[in-house]
C-alpha cells in the first residue's frame, strides 16, 4: 500500500481501464465517466462533479457495484422505516397511552428520512477510500438503526402490557 | 463481450435496484392510501414522488456499467426519498392521531 497526499493522487487523465460500453442501463445513462457517449463537457464535470469523483484510480468495477449495493440496502431500509411510519398512524389502532402510536410513527419517518440522506454520505465515502486504497471508513448508522428499533420495540412491549393489564 | 463476470455483479446491482424500486412502492401505495382517504396532501405528493423512484428504478434499471450508476442518480433517488419522508414526517405532525 502506498501512501500518496491528497493532491498527488489527483488524477487529470482518462482512467486506464474503460468502461465497458455493452454495459448500458443505469450506469450508462447521465454517467460522467469520459468515455461514455452521455459525459457532459469537461467543463461541466469541474462545475458540478465533486473533486473526490476524479481523485484517485477507478476501483475495481465489482467494488463500486457492491458499493452501489450497499447504498440501496441502506435505501431500503429507510424505505422501510418510512413504510412503518405510515402503517402505523393508518393501519394500528391508538393505543391506550395518547401520543405513543404519533410518537413512534414520528421517530421511524425521521430515523427514515436521515438515513435516506446518510445513505448516500456512506457510499461517497466509501467510493473515495476506495479510489485511495484506504481502508473503509468506520459508520454509526447501524448503530442508530439499532437503537432506533430498540426503542420502538420497548415502546411496543410497554404498550401490549399496559393494554393487556 | 466472451468475459462474463462469474460473480454476476452487474445483475444482483440490478435487482437490488428493482427491490428498492418496490420498497418505495410499498411506501407510495400507503402513503396515496392515507392522500386519498383522509385528503392528506402531503401524503399525495410524497407517494406520487415515490412512484416516480419506482418507475424511474424499473425504467432505467438495466444491467449497471463498469463505473456503476452515475453519482447523479444516485443522487436524485435520495432525493427523492428524503424530500417524501420530509412530507410523511410533516403530515403526521400536522395529523396526531
Amino acid at each position: 500500500m502506498i501512501s500518496i497526499s491528497r493532491k498527488a493522487a489527483i488524477v487529470r487523465e482518462l482512467p486506464t481501464r474503460p468502461a465497458h460500453p455493452q454495459w448500458t442501463g443505469i450506469g450508462g445513462w447521465g454517467s460522467t465517466h469520459p468515455m461514455s457517449p452521455h459525459a457532459p463537457r469537461a467543463a461541466k464535470i469541474a462545475l458540478v462533479t465533486p473533486r473526490w469523483y476524479e481523485e484517485g484510480e477507478e476501483p475495481d468495477y465489482r467494488f463500486t457495484l457492491a458499493n452501489e449495493r450497499t447504498f440501496l440496502a441502506w435505501l431500503r431500509t429507510a424505505l422501510a422505516l418510512l413504510a412503518g411510519a405510515v402503517a402505523l398512524a393508518q393501519l394500528v389502532p391508538a393505543f391506550s397511552v395518547a401520543g405513543v402510536r404519533t410518537g413512534l410513527a414520528v421517530l421511524l419517518a425521521v430515523t427514515g428520512t436521515v438515513l435516506a440522506a446518510f445513505s448516500y454520505r456512506r457510499w461517497a465515502q466509501v467510493q473515495r477510500a476506495m479510489r485511495h486504497g484506504r481502508p473503509l471508513p468506520m459508520t454509526w448508522l447501524p448503530f442508530v438503526v439499532g437503537v432506533v428499533a430498540a426503542l420502538a420495540g420497548v415502546a411496543v412491549v410497554v404498550v401490549v402490557l399496559l393494554h393487556t393489564r | 463481450m466472451s468475459t462474463r463476470d462469474p460473480g454476476l455483479q452487474p445483475e444482483r446491482t440490478a435487482l437490488a435496484w428493482q427491490r428498492t424500486g418496490l420498497a418505495a412502492g410499498v411506501v407510495a401505495v400507503l402513503a396515496l392510501r392515507n392522500g386519498v382517504l383522509h385528503g392528506a396532501l402531503l401524503d399525495l405528493v410524497a407517494g406520487t414522488l415515490l412512484v416516480v423512484v419506482l418507475l424511474m428504478t424499473f425504467i432505467l434499471s438495466r444491467v449497471p456499467s463498469g463505473t456503476g450508476t452515475a453519482r447523479r442518480l444516485l443522487l436524485a433517488t435520495v432525493g427523492a426519498v428524503v424530500l417524501a419522508g420530509v412530507l410523511i414526517t410533516v403530515q403526521l405532525l400536522m395529523n396526531p392521531a
